[in-house]
């Protein structure tokens, strides 16, 4: 009895510790983390100009939202177009690279050290890299002309705006590429093995064992990958300002603009948390889709 | 034990008359943070705070301009503005709309002074909202054109006699225009999308103006003539080649400093900026050629006083100090800044230099954007539509129509969230 009585004492003092060194983070979540949220859905219903009290205006920051500033519909399309095409293209692309590397016999290490170097550079230096890169009379343009192809004003134009952007997000495959290496070498071998006695070729086996036993990583790079590309920012605040014609004006950046710049705290909460809410859906549709392309475990 | 009590008590008296005395210690902001103008700044401070007689002690902090604006927008949000600070000429009511900024109409009338003859009306008029002053007019600009002489005498033309019309502009450019091998633009006569070249110009220059009644309209008969003239100017340059002649100018090289450009629209400290970095180009500089009348824009910076701070007196003080005579005089000198203090301005010996001359006479002819309290960023939606009209080819009156109904949208979200 008193055993026990004591174990429970030990197990008590052992929480109260614990809870003790959680503590400092615990502080760190409620006032720098879960406040300024909980404070901006307070926000998106007031106006704020960041200098009086907030005033309460009810729903019209979100009726202004929806119905006057197709300005706000232009940046969400953007954003939307970005995710789409920079999250697939570097997904599809790392796959493939990521295999090719698997099946190396050499220089795996070496390729992998070249393909991850990007992500350890500091972003700012590489995007005014990408600048001089896109310049109209730049080392892209240059290289088309080589062939007689007439280059694009990249980020000058607003139709070519976006996709260079994207052409640049592939920068950043590297990180992909390492963890589904990773995955690619927790592939039980017995399955190929099993597969090449069967004499199924190697198409085959990509698409039977490799691309199924993979799907669980590819959701995950997907889904994370969305998240991160819906909150593109830099490469429009840097290269662009968001323009040509707006045509590179994410959301993110539009949000920026309006609570720092002029000083519309309110709707810009309310257009974090639209976004916010617009995420949630988004990606139980992408779960969804994936549950029906591919076998998950 | 009696000479402790002593010492502890002389002591005390001793700290009561030295805080007593002591200065009243403000804080102000500016954007001289480098080389020349920070040294002028810190000797002004310095003379300022050995000399005034109310004891104000005045404690700078420089920020560089791109920095500038985050740091005083977070300070603003926080409430720990400084006491006085220089900001933006171009949207004072804003500030006053919104209570930060304090009157200074009262430590104006307490000197005596007569502001309206002692400023240039144009920036001075910037510092005003509902019959009060909001803000003291410290630095202007204007736009003028700069051409290159030698450019001119390869052409055949008189280096002495630049354009005057936009159509004579257009003469002269495309005499100086040399075409490469590809067809590319290799020295160009003028470009209307390089340097400060804006069709907000453009439109005062044809008589246009974006205000009917005292209401933005940037879609009247005026408006849509001035950019199908803009439009019709680009697309027979060819819009493309004058994208790419721009984009090998664009990584701080300069299309003018290289000898490549004939002519070019530039604020008015853009001639020290040619004898600085290419001395060897021989250049002329007038009035922007206008198609009917006369015109330039100008942008400035301001001084204004917290209304949270507790020594507004003094900071006005310091202020007011900052836009006399002699210290308006010492940045004109020292500068070569485009002070908004007539007296200084007018200084006989700065007035014999040309160069000076002509850009106090072109703030005659200035102006700024007009102010739109609801809607203080219109002219993006103008550009906008300047944008679609030139790049996509969109039809300029309905491009017009759309940004016209933007900005109304914009009044109208004001509106709504000002009631």
């Amino acid at each position: 009895m008193a055993e026990r009585q004591h174990r429970k004492l030990l197990k008590h003092k052992q929480n109260t510790i614990g809870y003790l060194f959680a503590f400092s983070w615990i502080v760190n979540l409620l006032v720098f983390v879960l406040f300024p949220i909980a404070f901006s859905a307070y926000l998106s219903f007031t106006r704020y100009d960041g200098v009086n009290p907030p005033k309460w205006l009810g729903l019209t920051n979100y009726k202004i939202m929806f119905t006057l500033d197709p300005s706000f519909w232009k940046a969400f399309g953007n954003t939307l177009y970005y995710m789409f095409g920079s999250v697939f293209l570097k997904v599809f692309i790392s796959l493939i690279l990521a295999v090719i590397l698997n099946n190396a016999r050499k220089g795996m290490g070496v390729f992998r050290t070249i393909f991850f170097l990007p992500v350890v550079l500091p972003v700012v230096p590489v995007m005014f890299l990408w600048m001089m890169l896109f310049n109209p009379n730049g080392l892209i343009n240059r290289f088309l002309a080589f062939f007689g192809i007439p280059g694009p004003l990249w980020l000058n134009s607003p139709a070519w705006s976006k996709p260079a952007l994207i052409m640049m997000s592939l920068w950043g495959v590297g990180g992909i590429i390492v963890i589904f290496l990773a995955a690619l070498q927790d592939i039980p071998r017995n399955l190929y093995e099993a597969a090449q006695l069967d004499g199924a070729n190697s198409v085959h086996i990509f698409f039977r064992i490799t691309l199924p036993m993979l799907s669980p990583v590819i959701l995950f790079c997907v889904v994370t990958g969305f998240i991160s590309a819906s909150q593109v920012f830099a490469e429009a605040y840097i290269m662009t300002g968001g323009g040509p014609l707006e045509s590179t004006t994410f959301v993110n950046l539009k949000i920026y603009l309006l609570a720092f710049k002029q000083g519309d705290m309110g709707y810009a909460s309310a257009m974090a948390w639209f976004m916010f809410l617009i995420m949630v859906p988004l990606t139980i549709v992408v779960f969804r889709v994936f549950r029906k392309w591919l076998t998950i475990d | 034990m009696k000479w402790v009590l002593k010492l502890l008590v002389g002591s005390l008296v001793v700290l009561l008359v030295t805080l007593s005395f002591a200065s009243t210690r403000i804080t102000f902001w500016h954007m001289y943070d480098s080389g020349p103008g920070k040294e002028l700044m810190d000797e002004i401070i310095k003379e300022f705070n050995e000399t005034n007689e109310l004891g104000i002690e005045v404690k700078a902090l420089a920020i560089s301009f791109w920095d500038y604006w985050d740091k005083l927008g977070v300070a603003m949000a926080a409430g720990e503005e400084p006491d006085v600070f220089m900001h933006d000429l171009g949207n004072v009511p804003s500030r006053a709309y919104k209570g930060i900024i304090a009157d200074l109409t009262p430590y104006i009338e307490a000197r005596g002074m007569d502001a309206d003859k002692l400023f240039f009306e144009v920036p001075f008029s910037m510092c005003k909202w509902e019959g009060k002053v909001y803000a003291l007019p410290f630095e202007t600009d204007v736009r003028l054109l700069y051409y290159n002489k030698d450019l001119f005498k390869l052409a055949g033309l008189d280096p002495e006699r630049p354009p005057k019309t936009w159509k004579e502009l257009w003469e002269y450019a495309d005499k100086i225009t040399k075409k490469t091998a590809e067809g590319e633009y290799d020295i160009l006569g003028f470009n209307p999308l390089y340097g400060q070249s804006y069709f907000w110009i453009y439109v005062w220059g044809i008589g246009g103006t974006f205000l009917e009644n005292g209401k933005i309209k940037v879609n009247n008969p005026s408006i849509v003539k001035a950019l199908e003239e803009w439009v019709a100017m680009l697309k027979k340059l060819g819009i493309k080649k004058l994208q790419n002649f721009n984009a090998k100018y664009g990584w701080g090289s300069d299309a003018f400093l290289s000898g490549k450009l004939g002519m070019v629209i530039q604020v008015g400290q853009y001639g020290s900026t040619i004898r600085t970095f290419a001395p060897n180009v021989n250049y002329g500089v007038t009035y922007i050629p206008y198609p009917a009348r006369k015109a330039t824009w100008s942008n400035g910076f301001s001084l204004e006083v917290s209304s949270r701070s507790e020594h507004r007196k003094e900071a006005a003080e310091f202020a007011l100090y900052l836009v006399s005579k002699e210290v308006q005089l010492l940045f004109a000198q020292k500068l070569n800044s485009l002070v908004c203090n007539k007296e200084a301005a007018f200084d006989p010996t700065l007035m014999q230099n040309p160069e000076w001359k002509l850009q106090v006479n072109a703030l005659q002819y200035s102006r700024f954007r007009p102010f739109v309290l609801e809607a203080p960023t219109w002219y993006e939606e103008l550009q906008k539509a300047v944008d679609e009209a030139v790049l996509k080819g969109k039809d300029v009156k309905r491009a017009l129509d759309d940004a016209q109904k933007r900005i109304e949208a914009e009044i109208l979200r004001f509106k709504m969230t000002n009631k």
